[in-house]
């Protein structure tokens, strides 16, 4: 019993617990059984065409919106719970600061509602981080979106948050920004905390990401690493008769370059799908 | 405890630093100088005596009553116009924006963020219908030599008027969105004062249906009695005739309040601010 006990503690206490969640807004379902687990340490993507339902997920872990069914935990809390509040920094995908406030006070203003003992030194040191230290006391009515969002990047990780949850984070930034998230994403999973990703770009999450899940409306289409998801996919060998696609695992390949060198071809060029991640995707995501 | 101080400051410094205020401040400034100047018109006019077709008045009584009954109206309309411009987004409003979200999202409790945004937005209100209040009754009391008959009375019937103000705006902005919400607010607002006048008709008219009628849509909307009670409390005491002719004016004299008006109205605010809790606490952001 004891043993039974010890081996069910690490469930107890993944970053993110969700066990077939279920959310109906009136007669949209738009989550329909998704369950998705988040290990501290981990960075896991969330994929999905616009209305999968990636929103709705993230806001039943923040507590924004209350599911109908199923469970969601985060950190062992019920998600919506203070405890479970308490525990994460969260990124909305659409979302305003106050006009009035600068920079600064918008932090300030988090670090307060967080609890954070950060101070001064947190405030400056995220602030940098974002990119943001020469706008730190502008006012947020003259930043531009993609300021803000690294300004809603900033606000996310205030106190030292042990689950990150971003939604679509870089939506408007450019591509400096982008790659300041794909570090920022890095340093936190070296941190040891747990980061859920929301995103439609592919190339950005097969950067960043351990796990991919990947939801079609509101069901998870497909789940794993993004090496595992990708695996199973074209080929393009060039012979000197022509150029032939083949479907195949990647560890298919050397048995196809064989059997062309066996037929007595010649093999000039062996090509793995460059975006390999876009095609599980599309196939997973499209209607079949 | 921590988080509702924060957002207490929170939504004071944004009452502060919008325009809303200063545009208030200013208007009410205006109108208190211009208020000042009527009033040394006004009272200079009539004298000590005014005659009315065949009947002789007091004059000070009867342009005091007059003067500090449309100050007190003039005090409810600007503290109303505050409450609702600094609470008619609170929730929905904001949540369309996506202000709320990323604070909601934090450890603070959705029924503490709504009382406290009440309440600030409350106490802030009050503070100004009774400051405008108090500069109003000495400048009639300097001017004219016309005191309120209970001076710290209307101040209270006044705020608590602001109090079930804003505590509609606050409570109806968990449904709708801001620009309906200040529409329906105001919609109230002025249904809640015409039907003060039906009031008013029927007594004059001895008409005792209306009168009953009206007095029961009064107590749904308790702040036009509050007014009327703050109206009635400031006003000095005439006789007979004299009486008549203050009460039939649109803006004076007031209803006398039923001594269950303010226990009421404290029911009427933490009812309806439950009701939005608990409408607000199920809400999806
Ligand atoms: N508040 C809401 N009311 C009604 N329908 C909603 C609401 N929020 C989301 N939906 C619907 O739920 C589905 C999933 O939306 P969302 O989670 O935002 O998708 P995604 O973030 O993957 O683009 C969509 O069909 C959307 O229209
Ligand atoms: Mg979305």
């Amino acid at each position: 019993m004891a043993l039974r006990l010890a081996g069910y503690a690490p469930d107890m206490t993944a970053a993110l617990d969700v066990d077939d969640l279920h959310k109906a807004f009136g007669p949209i379902e738009a989550l329909r059984g998704v369950s998705l687990r988040v290990e501290a340490g981990q960075v896991v993507g969330l994929l999905g065409p616009n209305g999968a339902g990636k929103s709705t997920l993230v806001k039943v872990l923040c507590g924004l919106v209350r599911p109908s069914a199923g469970s969601a935990r985060v950190s062992g809390h019920r998600a919506g719970s203070t405890g479970a509040r308490a525990s994460l920094g969260y990124l909305a995908e659409l979302f305003r600061f106050p006009p009035w406030l600068s920079v600064e006070e918008v932090v300030a203003f988090h670090q307060q509602l967080a609890g954070s003992r950060g101070g001064q030194a947190e405030r400056a040191r995220l602030i940098e981080r974002v990119g943001m230290g020469h706008a730190a006391s502008r006012r947020v009515d003259a930043l531009s979106k993609g300021m803000q969002q690294r300004l809603g990047i900033a606000q996310a990780l205030v106190g030292e948050p042990q689950v990150v949850i971003l939604d679509e984070p870089t939506s408007a930034l450019d591509p400096e920004g982008r790659r300041m998230v794909r570090e920022l994403v890095a340093d936190l999973r070296v941190e040891g905390r747990a980061v859920l990703l929301s995103s439609h770009l592919l190339a950005e999450v097969e950067q960043v990401c351990d796990e991919v899940v990947i939801l079609r409306r509101g069901e998870v289409a497909g789940s794993g690493s993004v090496d595992g998801l990708a695996s199973e996919h074209t080929v393009t060998i060039v012979t000197g008769s022509g150029t032939e696609v083949h479907v195949a695992a990647r560890a298919d390949v050397p048995g196809l370059v064989a059997g062309y060198v066996e037929r007595g071809e010649e093999v000039f060029e062996v090509r793995p799908d460059v975006n390999r991640l876009e095609e599980a995707y599309l196939d997973l995501v499209e209607d079949r | 405890m921590g988080a509702a101080l924060v957002v207490a400051r929170y939504v004071f410094a944004e009452a502060v630093r919008r325009r809303t205020f200063t545009v208030v401040g200013v208007i009410t400034a205006a109108l208190v100088g211009l208020y000042a100047w009527g009033a040394w018109v006004a009272f200079d006019a009539a004298g000590e005596v005014i005659q009315l077709r065949n009947l002789l008045v007091d004059g000070t009584v009867f342009v005091g009553n007059q003067l500090s009954g449309v100050a007190i109206f003039a005090q409810l309309f600007l503290g109303a116009v505050l409450a609702v411009l600094l609470s008619q987004s609170a929730i929905r409003g904001d949540a369309e924006q996506g202000l709320l979200q990323p604070i909601v999202a934090r450890p603070v409790g959705r029924t503490a963020y709504l009382l406290v945004r009440c309440l600030v937005v409350a106490v802030f209100c009050a503070l100004f219908v009774v400051a405008a209040y108090a500069a109003i009754s000495v400048i009639t009391g300097l001017v004219g030599d016309y005191w309120p008959r209970q001076p710290i009375m209307p101040a209270v019937y006044l705020a608590l008027a602001i109090v079930v103000i804003t505590a509609l705006t606050v409570a109806s902005s968990v449904v709708l969105g801001m620009t309906a919400n200040g529409i329906a607010v105001f919609l109230i607002f002025g249904a809640g004062l015409a039907n003060g006048m039906l009031v008013g008709i029927g007594e004059t008219t001895g008409a005792q249906g209306l009168q009953d009628a009206a007095s029961i849509i009064a107590w749904a909307l308790p702040f036009e009695p509050l007014y009327q009670a703050a109206v009635h409390a400031s006003a000095q005491q005439a006789d007979g005739l004299v009486a008549s002719v203050i009460q039939a004016g649109p803006f004076s004299g007031g209803r006398e309040p039923s001594p269950w008006l303010v226990p009421w109205a404290l029911t009427y605010v933490a009812a309806t601010l439950t009701v939005a809790a608990t409408v607000f606490s199920r809400r999806d952001l």
